[in-house]
């Protein structure tokens, strides 16, 4: 057995470079912390993307699926996950999955901090939104948010960094649909530029998602963030596989033993350890991390990490028009137009907890072929062209964004056998879709049919539960205050090992229904604040 | 997967998508290296449509190759669908998406990728559709 290379200690050590690693990285080296940051991936050109090639379509189901199982890139990871109704993505880079996402960034609610209280539900949050307040405000100039303020569903928020994305003509059906329903709806809050903002491109209304990703319009955090901290000193290793974390006997972290991409193995020592490797990751390297003091995973004397695995459940109603072509393969994916009548518990509902609605738009010719949304196949045959013309341009989709409530059985794992190339144990994820969550489903189902048919559709077609939907991450390492119904505190830090940290989606105490990346971001700059404080 | 499998499962192609009087047939637009090109990127693929080769084969004898009709075709395909319904996806999912990557089908539906023209831009969001909802108080629940 060789034994792993010693490296000199270091002050504090990330691991992980995502939407949370980065900016918790920034704001460390930002104050003249000396900070080291290891991620497994490489850094990702750009150009690589593929684009405006017409080959994007295919690359989009391919090497640049969103399912890691798919696209198998040598940084990839396999998740087992043939126990769980939805499978989780997620994307192995310098800016993590944030190389590879929609960038829309709705916050949390004050009241999602707060669903015991308020519901008889889950657990309250030890923080709240105000504590989170001025790091999304941060957050929102960092990555550069579009959208304008005045939404009434949520507290004042300053000037958006940029105006709103433009919504198109069938943006444009929906919001006065809503109108008419005397429904909520309000222009997305996204980390895409709709104008040239700190160096990078603004959407000038025209192209493919594919070809905004080329463009570098929506926000990746090796541009927004761990470039400046380059410059500021951040020290980045990449391509190491973080293998186990170690503390001492009194409970004190240690540092961390990776292997590089050349299979040789390291302990780097650090003062402070911080993890940022999403809700999946994170779990699985804590469980890793056994040893004769932690027979259960370090820092899990709750039994907790790993539990209350939560997704976002998603479910997709897409509706048909008549007449006209609207803009549905051009611009944004889902960062679009948000609603959020039904966001709030409603005891005549039947359900606890709800939901949001995101306007969603198809790739191109391909995906609309392959049934994108909810929309269904296009069946192969005689009919194959005449059903192509009926929906190519002429439909949109409506996706339901629903509270997940933790539970227990929810869960990563560790396998006992199969590992990743580096020798390191995959995870093994089990999760199943609660009553409360079909229900609120169905619910948000049956809305956005009224929504769309209200828009003009003269057919609408639903998918229950979106199986390939796993973008949300969160609640296997909980945040809270009492150590033994919790994993971490309300500074991030683990209960059990002194300053090890984790500040991605596993502290999720619940997950409220928006897309979470603003809120892990708050996090991460908010741990970083707390760390330097010491 | 041979070019011998491929050129064996390009006989199902216009089937799938069939020529009309304005869209060309697959196999028109489709060439055995885009298919190869397809299989080298991904590893998704490989095992699904070898199975579908494997229960192509089990169904048309070598001998019968050319002498098939469109109705025999059909139903092995159909037999495909029913008996084989992940496979079969992916099968129509490579088709699909190589016949809809191709400029000549683009133009007949009227794709233009050309991302800087004119009339390919959304406008600017003009914020007269805020109108109504901004006039909605806050209604987010205080906590």
């Amino acid at each position: 057995m060789i034994l792993p290379k010693i490296l000199p200690a270091v002050d504090i050590l990330i691991v992980g470079s995502g939407a949370s690693g980065a900016a918790c990285a920034w704001k460390l080296s930002e104050e003249g912390a000396s900070v080291v940051l290891l991620e497994q991936g490489d850094w990702f050109d750009h150009n690589d993307y593929p684009g405006d090639s017409n080959n994007w379509e295919i690359e989009l189901k391919n090497s640049f699926d969103f399912n890691p199982n798919v696209r198998q890139l040598e940084s990839d990871y396999q998740i087992l996950d043939e126990h769980s109704d939805i499978h989780p993505l997620m994307f192995s880079a310098v800016g993590g999955t944030t190389q590879h996402w929609t960038a829309h960034t709705p916050r949390l609610h004050p009241s999602d901090f707060k669903v015991k209280t308020l519901d008889g539900v889950a657990d309250d949050w030890p923080i709240s939104y105000w504590d989170l307040e001025n790091y999304y405000d941060l957050n929102d100039v960092m990555m550069g948010c579009s959208g304008i303020n005045g939404d009434p569903a949520y507290p004042p928020k300053p000037p958006r960094p940029m105006p709103p994305l433009p919504i198109g003509k069938d943006g444009e059906r929906i919001a006065r649909a809503a109108d008419r329903l005397g429904w909520h709806w309000w222009p997305s809050d996204s980390y895409e530029a709709s104008v040239d903002y700190k160096g990078r491109d603004g959407w000038n209304g025209y192209g493919t998602y594919a070809s905004k990703r080329k463009w570098r319009s929506i926000a990746s955090t090796d541009v927004t963030y761990i470039i400046p901290a380059l410059e500021n000193g951040l020290e980045m290793r990449t391509q190491c596989a973080v293998r186990t974390i170690s503390a001492d006997p009194n409970g004190k972290v240690t540092g961390v033993t990776y292997v590089d991409n050349n299979g040789a193995e390291y302990f780097q020592e650090a003062e402070v350890v911080i993890l940022a490797c999403n809700g999946i990751g994170t779990p699985r390297l804590l469980l890793n991390s056994r040893s004769k003091d932690w027979p259960d995973g370090l820092a899990n004397s709750s039994g907790l990490v790993g539990k209350n695995l939560m997704f976002h459940p998603y479910a997709s109603v897409s509706g048909f028009f008549e007449g006209d072509d609207i803009d549905y393969t051009i611009g944004s994916l889902a960062n679009i137009i948000i609603v959020q009548e039904f966001y709030e518990t409603d005891p005549t509902r039947g359900f606890v907890r709800g939901y949001s609605f995101q306007m969603n738009r198809a790739h191109g010719p391909g995906h609309t072929a392959l049934g994108a949304g909810s929309s269904g196949r296009i069946p192969w045959g005689e009919d194959h062209h005449t059903e192509f013309a009926r929906r190519f341009k002429k439909y949109t989709g409506m996706a339901v964004i629903s509270e997940d409530l933790p539970e227990l059985h929810n869960r990563v794992e560790i396998d006992s056998t199969l590992t990743d190339k580096h020798g390191i144990p995959l995870p093994k994820i089990f999760y199943k879709t609660s009553d409360n969550t079909r229900k609120l489903l169905d619910h948000g189902i049956k809305s956005a049919e009224m929504l769309l048919k209200e828009a003009g559709c003269y057919e609408v077609r639903s998918v229950p539960l979106l199986e390939s939907a796993g973008w949300h991450l969160m609640g296997t390492t909980k945040m809270g205050s009492d150590s033994s119904n919790s994993v971490v505190n309300s500074d991030c830090e683990t209960h059990d090992v002194k300053n090890l940290y984790v500040i991605d989606g596993s502290v999720f105490t619940t997950s409220g229904a928006v897309n979470p990346t603003p809120t892990i971001q708050a996090i991460a700059l908010r741990a970083a604040d707390i760390i330097l404080k010491g | 997967m041979s070019k011998l499998d491929i050129k064996l499962l390009f006989k199902f192609f216009d089937l799938i998508i069939p020529q009309s009087e304005n869209m060309p047939c697959a196999s028109e637009v489709i060439t055995v290296e885009d298919v190869e090109n397809v299989l080298s990127g991904t590893h998704k693929y490989i095992e699904p449509l070898s199975k579908i080769t494997d229960f192509a084969r089990t169904k048309i004898s070598a001998e019968a190759e050319n002498e098939l009709t469109d109705n025999h075709m059909t139903d092995t395909l159909l037999a495909m669908e029913s008996t084989m319904g992940g496979d079969f996806s992916m099968f129509i999912e490579v088709i699909y998406l190589i016949y809809y990557s191709k400029g000549q089908v683009h133009e007949k539906i009227n794709w233009d990728t050309d991302e800087l023209a004119i009339k390919n831009r959304i406008p600017q969001f003009d914020d007269a559709i805020l109108h109504n909802i901004a006039q909605r108080p806050p209604f987010w629940r205080q906590a």
